[in-house]
């Protein structure tokens, strides 16, 4: 087996992220959610940040969670700004990102996430 | 994992939770800050020191949130437990005010961790210089009153001074994230990414942020991916060393009894500094309290180095 | 140690219609940066940009633009001036109007320096466009009181043509 070192920015960084309204009854598709994460772009950075290409790879809409795909050298930035976002549409909102790697494999199974059982 | 390894492990503590009467509002947010994997808070009181007679300079502080079993058990599992500290900010304008800010207070030691937010620079420059308190909080949401200097700076950073920055404003309204973002980032220039907590001052539950959130913020205002970790897990438990050893004698022995256990929790009651008055000295010594000092002689508080 | 150390863009202010008739005052000329840069740079750019930027300097006849900001903004402002289109005519409206950069100094001394050499170029051109006598004296003041150096003081001979 060959072995590959790279160093640096990685090509593409992976997101795990899920989208808390405080109405819990709120579910947004997934168009919709491609907008909010815009406008969190636009407001934290302006035309230029909105214009950062962001791919969402999988959603699901119960949950409001999804795989977002961003070039390495845009991570942190969509990274900060999704942090800073807390209205849409007037609602307020948050992001939960949950795990963020640039490897998409290591989204597969996280020990972060990992629920132990408890006596209820 | 060792138990003694996994207390070396990075543990996340959010040290500015505002704390009101409300407390259903405030179990919502401990609760959402436990949710999110933070393993430490700190319910801060902002007061003015009052100067009025016969008010009392501080109020005591607040009692830890009752939290359920049912939220505790992540932790009970892991064989960790939850922390809440009791914190209080001074917001400091006058010398008068300043002088009310000191160790020799009981009710001020009562507090786990002291915070001052100086109002202008004679005052910045005093808590950074000589104050003993462990936290400097600037109102970072409009244009600061006085210009940032480098020599305080340095020096409160020498002492183990940490300088915090709050994020829950920014969050909250647009307007005041580009005060916050600017004023941060000229903090970043003048301490290098060293000695900075991140902390959010959360409203409510919604405007807190996970732990690796925040340290990226940290990324945006000028650190780097190192010490923004730092900034939410070390540092913090730096400044709690900081304020620890005000209760000790030359910062090596300190007395703690530990009060309830309840499963998942611990809260300790420290057992003031052995006051530097002559007089609470000789009326001390029949408590039988240990002191490595005779009396008369003052403690000597030393600062204690970043431990990690 | 920690000095801030600054960039001095000198830009000329262009619209069609050579006569000067609206009222440009540095206030104006400091909201259409800002306005430009929270578009284009959002929240985040505004908060790194807006401490240390100022408009300099400006002189509404020979239209020059003066702005000031630091010396790590520097990408972000020259990039985003020639975004600007339009400035408010102070009765209301817009005028369409952009700005032509013409000079990176690092200090303002320097910046007048290079502001000399190009008047003395340019005057005669300017000259021939002011209509009345009027009009005529008041561009070589002004150009005379831009040219005034603190250290050496330029005197009328120099800039005569």
């Amino acid at each position: 087996m060959k072995r590959i070192v790279s160093k640096g920015d990685a090509p593409y960084y992976y997101l795990k992220v899920l989208l808390e309204f405080e109405d819990k009854t709120m579910t947004v598709d997934v168009l919709t959610f491609r907008t909010v994460i815009m406008k969190a772009m636009m407001s934290m950075y302006g035309e230029i940040g909105a214009a950062v290409p962001i791919d969402i790879l999988k959603y699901d809409v119960e949950t409001m969670s999804a795989i977002l795909r961003v070039a390495g050298s845009n991570m942190v930035k969509l990274w900060g700004a999704l942090t800073m976002l807390s209205y849409y549409d007037e609602k307020p909102c948050a992001f939960r990102v949950e795990q963020v790697s640039p490897f998409l494999m290591a989204l597969a199974a996280s020990s972060r996430q990992l629920l132990l059982h408890t006596k209820e | 994992m060792r138990n003694s390894e996994k207390n070396k492990m990075a543990r996340f503590c959010d040290f500015n939770v505002p704390y009101s009467e409300n407390t259903e509002n405030l179990r919502q947010i401990v609760e959402m800050a436990i949710k999110l994997g933070y393993e430490s808070v700190a319910l801060n009181c902002t007061v003015t020191p009052g100067t009025t007679k016969g008010q009392a300079v501080v109020p005591p502080p607040p009692k830890p949130v009752e939290l359920s079993e049912a939220t505790l058990a992540p932790f009970m599992v892991q064989g960790k437990a939850f922390q809440q500290l009791t914190r209080l900010t001074a917001i400091i304008e006058t010398h008068e005010q300043k002088y009310k800010v000191n160790p020799n207070n009981s009710t001020i030691t009562a507090y786990d961790i002291l915070a001052v937010q100086p109002l202008n620079l004679k005052m910045f420059e005093a808590a950074c210089k000589e104050l003993e308190v462990d936290i400097i909080s600037l109102d970072m949401t409009q244009k600061l009153p006085f210009f940032l200097r480098l020599t305080p700076i340095k020096r409160a950073i020498a002492r183990g001074v940490h300088f915090e920055i709050v994020y829950a404003p920014a969050i909250r309204d647009s307007t005041l994230r580009r005060y916050v973002i600017s004023n941060a980032t000229d903090l970043m220039t003048f301490c290098k990414g060293k000695n900075i907590v991140l902390s959010s001052q959360a409203e409510k539950a919604i405007e807190l942020r996970g732990p690796h959130d925040v340290a990226n913020l940290g990324v945006l205002f000028g650190m780097n991916q190192a010490q923004a970790k730092d900034a939410v897990s070390i540092n913090c438990r730096s400044a709690l060393l900081h304020a620890e050893t005000r209760g000790s004698a030359v910062g090596v022995i300190s007395i703690e009894r530990i009060m309830k256990q309840t499963p998942g929790v611990i809260s300790v009651e420290r057992i003031p500094s052995a006051s530097t008055d002559k007089r609470a000295l000789e009326k001390d010594s029949g408590e039988g309290q240990d002191r490595e000092d005779p009396p008369g002689k003052k403690p000597k508080l030393v600062a204690k180095k970043k431990i990690k | 140690m920690v000095r801030f150390k600054h960039r001095y863009v000198l830009a000329e202010l262009v619209f069609g219609n050579d006569l000067l008739v609206y009222n440009v005052t540095q206030r104006v000329v400091y909201a259409a940066v800002r306005d430009i840069i929270e578009q284009l740079h959002g929240g985040y750019g505004i908060g790194l940009f807006t401490p240390g930027m100022s408009v300099k300097y400006i002189n509404e006849y020979t239209r020059m633009v003066m702005v000031r900001c630091r010396r790590e903004n520097l990408k972000i402002l020259a990039s985003a001036i020639p975004f600007i289109k339009h400035l408010p005519d102070g009765k209301g409206g817009q005028f369409p109007c952009f700005l032509r950069t013409l000079h990176v100094g690092g200090s303002i001394k320097a910046c007048q320096k290079w502001l000399v050499q190009h008047n003395r170029q340019v005057l005669p051109t300017l000259l021939l466009r002011c209509t009345s006598e009027e009009e005529k004296s008041r561009m070589r003041k002004s150009i005379f009181d831009s040219t005034i150096v603190k250290e050496e003081p330029w005197t009328e001979g120099k800039n005569d043509t």
